[in-house]
């Protein structure tokens, strides 16, 4: 009897050991690093100074502009894939494989193969170039077009993160039982209400997951950021960096990274919260 | 309100296999007309493109005389009940029931008033708030039902809606959906490889084989005069008897005992003597006595086996096995040989090639 009711804490026992070493463990150095100083004594110096600095504000605004662009364009474009792969068309199954290459590359690569468009002498340039639109190189990458630094964010983000959410909602779909949809037919509901009334109620699970595993990954982007604007948009993610490697002050840096880790888990709980699914609601 | 529903020539197949061929099938307004068959006859493809859930490769289908072949499921006036119940797990009882009506933009007031009524009618009305996830298979299989004949469609169809209830609830079930068909009038399709829910609901049933129509008729018909040997045997509990008998000059003879047929039948089957044809009788017409008369027909009882209302014997004659019901009192040993005589109107002979009924009147 007695081993019965400890077989499973025994069972979950290197889950737990992995978890003190490789997070909890991390964690509280981070925790320590932000509030304690060299010496020992508690401050909250790190974090006046963090606010106070003369990015943090732009590295907010940016890291949350880019959030809320990215994550819904990402969700609606998955969504829409989504559904058409799952009318099972002849090449179904090939199509959601090319769509799904993109998981396989690095988030420095994807930045990286964007520049090489949209840099100076970048094929974007020797397009417009030979095709006589212009006659010399446009600086898409630079501080008099952020628009444009903002948008090959965006875009190469969109291009390389777009299929994990894909994958969810697909998986998602599937699980929605063929009856489900044909029964919504037969009761007379349209294809758009059939999508808002049955389709979307029922993939609420899988959207919530989509959505909280790339906003955290929004949030904490940076490796694309830094591989197409450098420094010239700044995210809280990069501060971090920049804090740890150039300005080599591992207090404010690990006072970013506690940031974004309190604003993380505000964002899942949100997320829990306003997509909850009542347990007598599924299926 | 209910319609007339006119198949012609329906064919579909499903990757170069034939599902339905050239069916042709009217089923009147108000009818609950029983598509019967085994699994893979073809009786839930047909269905489906009444429903418009699947298209046709060839043929028209006609609901009240207008042609809806080309046309999506919400605008053919029908309704469907799937085996699956496929109640909405989001919504509770009330969404799920008023579900057909919110879809074509009803006033709130109109659809609660339709719901609770319908939810009246299906004894369901105390459940309106409840989830799916918290009902019974059989408080949903209502609730499936509600949810659609609330819309009032002209054709309800209905896909082996009973087959995932159990037998008890099965037998009540079957009950409240005849009543329910009194009380709206609607006309009903209804697929089930369940003879018995067929002879008991059905006002027609089509019995389905390889994707064709085999007979269309009335239970009773269906049970006494099957078209062929496959329906006989496909329908009644236990199936119909085959015996091989040969004609004679005057009727048939089954291992040498003369086997009394009716009169009108002696013209048919002058021009048959000497031929082996099938005879089919169903264990209630088969008379059953301990003690053989001179002349009769005996058989060797196998085994006996007590079914409290009546008793079900297995015979064996030459090479032919007999299922018989008898009185439960009767006293019957297992190898004793006893004699048999046939009801003659009861008597129904088949082509031993083809199978199919030879019909003499």
């Amino acid at each position: 009897m007695k081993t019965d009711r400890l077989l499973p804490y025994f069972l979950i026992l290197p889950t737990i050991i992995y978890l003190l070493i490789f997070v909890f463990a991390p964690l509280s150095k981070a925790v320590g690093l932000a509030f304690l100083t060299d010496e020992g004594r508690f401050t909250l110096g790190y974090f006046e100074r963090m606010f106070s600095d003369g990015r943090f504000l732009e590295a907010l605004k940016y890291t949350f502009l880019l959030t809320i662009t990215i994550v819904p364009l990402q969700l609606i474009t998955a969504l829409l894939i989504a559904l058409l792969i799952n009318t099972r068309f002849k090449g179904s199954q090939l199509f959601l494989y090319i769509c799904a290459l993109p998981l396989g590359i690095a988030d420095l690569a994807a930045g990286l193969i964007l520049l090489s468009i949209f840099t100076q002498h970048g094929h974007l340039n020797s397009i417009l170039y030979h095709l006589g639109f212009i006659e010399k190189p446009f600086y898409f990458i630079s501080y008099q077009h952020m628009g444009f630094v903002f948008l090959s964010i965006v875009l190469a983000e969109h291009w390389r993160a777009t299929a994990i959410v894909l994958v969810i909602l697909v998986a998602g779909l599937q699980m929605i039982s063929k009856d489900l949809l044909e029964a919504a037919d037969v009761l007379g509901a349209k294809p758009w209400q059939k999508l808002w009334h049955v389709i979307l109620p029922l993939l609420k699970p899988s959207l919530q997951s989509a959505l909280i595993i790339r906003t955290i990954f929004a949030l904490q982007m940076f490796a694309v950021v830094l591989a197409l604007g450098g420094e010239i948009i700044p995210v809280l993610a990069g501060e971090a960096y920049f804090w740890y490697y150039i300005y080599r002050n591992n207090h404010i840096s690990a006072a970013y990274a506690l940031l974004l880790m309190v604003i993380s888990i505000l964002m899942t709980w949100i997320y829990l919260r306003f997509l909850r699914t009542r347990s007598e609601m599924r299926a | 309100m209910a319609a007339e529903i006119r198949l012609e020539g329906v064919t579909k197949s499903f990757g170069g296999i034939i599902a339905v061929k050239e069916m042709n099938l009217t089923v009147n307004k108000g009818e609950f007309l029983v598509l019967l068959g085994p699994s893979g006859c073809g009786k839930t493809t047909v269905l489906r493109c009444i429903a418009g859930l699947e298209r046709v490769d060839k043929g028209r289908i006609y609901i009240s005389g207008r042609d809806v072949t080309d046309f999506p499921p919400a605008k053919r006036a029908i309704s469907m009940v799937f085996q699956s119940y496929a109640v909405f797990p989001h919504m509770t009882v009330a969404q799920n029931i008023g579900f057909g009506l919110r879809m074509r933009h009803i006033p709130k007031m109109e659809i609660e008033r339709a719901v609770k009524e319908v939810a009246e009618l299906l004894k369901i009305d105390d459940l309106l708030n409840r989830y799916p996830a918290q009902l019974s298979g059989g408080q949903r299989q209502r609730v499936a039902v509600a949810r659609a004949i609330v819309t009032r469609p002209a054709v309800l169809l209905m896909d082996e809606p009973l087959s995932n209830l159990d037998a008890l609830l099965r037998l009540r079930m079957r009950a409240e959906l005849k009543r329910l068909h009194h009380e709206i009038g609607t006309t009903i399709i209804y697929v089930t490889h369940d003879q018995i829910e067929a002879l008991s609901l059905g006002d027609r049933i089509a019995v389905m084989l390889n994707g064709e129509i085999v007979q269309v008729n009335t239970p009773t018909q269906i049970y006494d005069r099957p078209a062929d040997r496959f329906v006989g045997g496909f329908i009644g509990t236990p199936p119909m008897n085959f015996l091989k008998a040969t004609v004679a000059a005057d009727g048939l003879m089954i291992r040498g005992f003369p086997i009394t047929v009716p009169e009108e039948w002696g013209k048919g089957l002058k021009g048959m003597i000497g031929k082996v044809v099938l005879l089919g009788i169903r264990a209630e017409n088969i008379m059953v006595h301990p003690e053989p008369k001179k002349g009769e027909l005996t058989a060797e009882v196998i085994v006996s086996e007590p079914m409290g209302s009546q008793q079900l014997l297995t015979l064996q004659v030459g090479d032919d096995v007999l299922k018989v019901t008898t009185r439960p009192d009767l006293r019957i040993q297992p190898k004793q040989v006893i004699g048999l005589s046939l009801t003659k109107d009861k008597i129904r002979l088949f082509d031993k090639e083809t199978g199919k009924a030879l019909m003499f009147d």
